[in-house]
């Protein structure tokens, strides 16, 4: 497929994305509803007033008051505009919506009541969500399947529930117990020292070995390869091996 | 038994809102953004005092004022006995080096242009402190091994060399270097990685137990705040709605507000996400402040005429717990 037709047919109509930091995603010289329109009128054909109809009804969709549409984007508070960016995401209807860090730069409670969003859009239209995040917590309120990224690769995938009480990869294993909870025993936290690998002379074998707990020789040497746990889960991991 | 260390009465601060030209004319009296409207608390030595509400409640502008990086209209601060709230310039020299700030963005809060040596030194030399440029070295030296930076690896690096973690950890570094006995934290952890997080977290609070630094710790994530705090204050439009002691608060939250802060806090649970996050909230609510009554009374899903009328004091139920609500 061409990059034209791939514009036109594939991009923000079948897949479309949520951009991380809303604050800074939406254009301040434009009102909030003719940015909305913007993509019915190019990729739908559809005249400005028609178009301005279809985004009055998206705002409403996505749980804001129509007569945002002609305000501007400094006008918004950091939750709306989040939602106006959600709006836009979904306003074609595509199949797959890719949501960067949809809520990282809000506070708890805003956090909460996107969440809460994007799980009902999700049934409400039957769109599949790619969530991109580095806060696990998020993802155990609505995600089915992770797939934990580390220097570049997948190194575990597999359904919420194996990733969360049986996490194989000791990657998987610091990053679960770096989580703050409210309501556990524990009184200290664990974290994992180092820093994340240099990409340009990225380590031999398995990236994460310097920083692993457990590495032996072999993880210095060799990359491990994909290990089937079980139907739903996989692990790049030595440990594994045998 | 722990002492006070910094207090505060009734601090106020607002924010006039630009009139136009004619309604200059017009005499049109100025509108406020009532940032701190009258709070009231108290920090004792050692303590880690969590300041706790969303953004705009006004948290960030109570510990800009407690650093004196804005003048409060009102109110008093007392630090260490002395009454620091009009006190300026030379005066203030002492509490400058005996309070400091940690920022939130440590992307933003270093000069792209000075190395980690230029950063340590300012402070220094700005205070006229060591002899000579040895003896402040070695200060730095010492700093640079507190937060766990290794010296040569970093005295001549550029704050884009280094990561955010290691930002954040040169941020503490530039922080206590004075040996400071108070730090405000504002969100010192809300920009870096979870996985780092803690590591943060640890360093801050290690240093209290070395060096006896009181913090203020201001955050919209109770989370965190779990892990490290004695004290929990809840801020809501610039008054506290509920203060206490963290552990006892946590467990058992009297305002709506902290209720729902506390609801709103994702735990790692694969089965909550059949279920909807109920906050108690209303999410759509007029944002206009109130001429009168409790400020939380737009969005509070238990409000009754009494809380339009009238304004809630912040009244004692518990030990050292106080709670601003009518239903208590």
């Amino acid at each position: 497929m061409d990059e034209a037709t791939f514009k036109k047919e594939i991009r923000w109509k079948k897949i479309s994305m949520i951009f991380q930091g809303a604050m800074n995603a939406l254009n301040p010289v434009y009102t909030i509803g003719y940015q909305l329109s913007e993509p019915l009128i190019y990729h739908l054909g559809l005249s400005k007033k028609d178009a301005m109809k279809i985004s009055m009804n998206s705002l409403k969709e996505v749980g804001l008051n129509e007569e945002i549409a002609k305000r501007f984007p400094h006008e918004l508070s950091g939750g709306m505009k989040q939602r106006v960016i959600i709006a836009m995401a979904i306003i074609l209807r595509p199949d797959i919506v890719i949501a960067d860090e949809p809520t990282t730069a809000l506070d708890v409670i805003v956090q909460a009541e996107i969440i809460n969003l994007l799980k009902k859009l999700k049934n409400e239209f039957n769109i599949s969500i790619i969530l991109l995040t580095h806060d696990l917590r998020i993802i155990s309120k609505i995600v089915d399947k992770v797939a934990i990224m580390y220097a570049g690769e997948f190194i575990e995938f597999g359904s919420i529930e194996n990733i969360f009480y049986n996490p194989k990869h000791p990657y998987t294993q610091k990053l679960l117990a770096s989580i703050p909870r409210l309501k556990d025993e524990k009184s200290k936290l664990e974290y994992i020292p180092g820093v994340p690998p240099d990409l340009i002379n990225p380590p031999l074998g398995c990236k994460f070995s310097p920083r692993c707990p457990y590495s032996t020789k072999v993880c210095k040497e060799k990359s491990p390869t994909e290990i089937q746990i079980n139907l739903e889960h996989s692990v790049k991991c030595w440990l594994y091996m045998n | 038994m722990l002492n006070s260390l910094l207090s505060v009465v009734m601090l106020r601060k607002w924010f006039p809102l630009k009139r136009s030209f004619i309604e200059f004319l017009k005499r049109v009296p100025p509108s406020y953004v009532k940032a701190v409207d009258g709070i009231s608390f108290e920090i004792k030595n050692k303590e880690i005092f969590v300041l706790a509400g969303e953004s705009g409640s006004g948290k960030t502008t109570t510990g800009r004022l407690l650093v004196k990086a804005l003048d409060p209209d009102g109110g008093k601060i007392i630090f260490k006995g002395k009454d620091i709230t009009r006190l300026k310039g030379r005066e203030l020299k002492f509490f400058r080096k005996e309070a400091q700030m940690i920022f939130q963005d440590p992307y933003a809060s270093l000069n792209p242009r000075f190395t980690v040596l230029d950063t340590l030194m300012e402070p220094l030399i700005v205070h006229g402190i060591g002899k000579s440029k040895k003896e402040r070295i070695e200060l730095i030296i010492k700093a640079l091994d507190d937060v766990k930076l290794p010296y040569e690896d970093f005295m001549h690096r550029y704050p884009h060399m280094l990561s955010g973690g290691q930002r954040q950890r040169l941020a503490i570094a530039r922080a206590l270097i004075l040996k400071p006995k108070f730090i405000v934290a504002d969100e010192p952890v809300s920009m870096l990685d979870l996985s780092i997080r803690a590591e943060i977290l640890e360093l801050m609070v290690n240093l209290r137990e070395k060096y006896g630094i009181s913090y203020l710790y201001i955050t919209h994530d109770l989370s965190t705040a779990r892990y490290i705090g004695d004290t929990l204050a809840i801020m809501y439009m610039g008054k506290l709605v509920e203060i206490g002691p963290l552990k006892s608060l946590l467990v058992k939250p009297l305002h709506p507000y902290t209720k729902a802060l506390i609801e709103a806090i994702p735990e790692p649970d694969p089965r909550n996400r059949f279920k909807e996050v109920n906050l108690g909230l209303k999410e759509f609510y007029e944002t206009k402040l109130l001429v009168k009554g409790c400020r939380f009374f737009p969005r509070c899903a238990y409000a009754k005429s009494i809380c339009f009328e009238n304004e809630p004091k912040l009244i004692e139920v518990g030990k050292n717990h106080k709670v601003a609500c009518f239903f208590i």
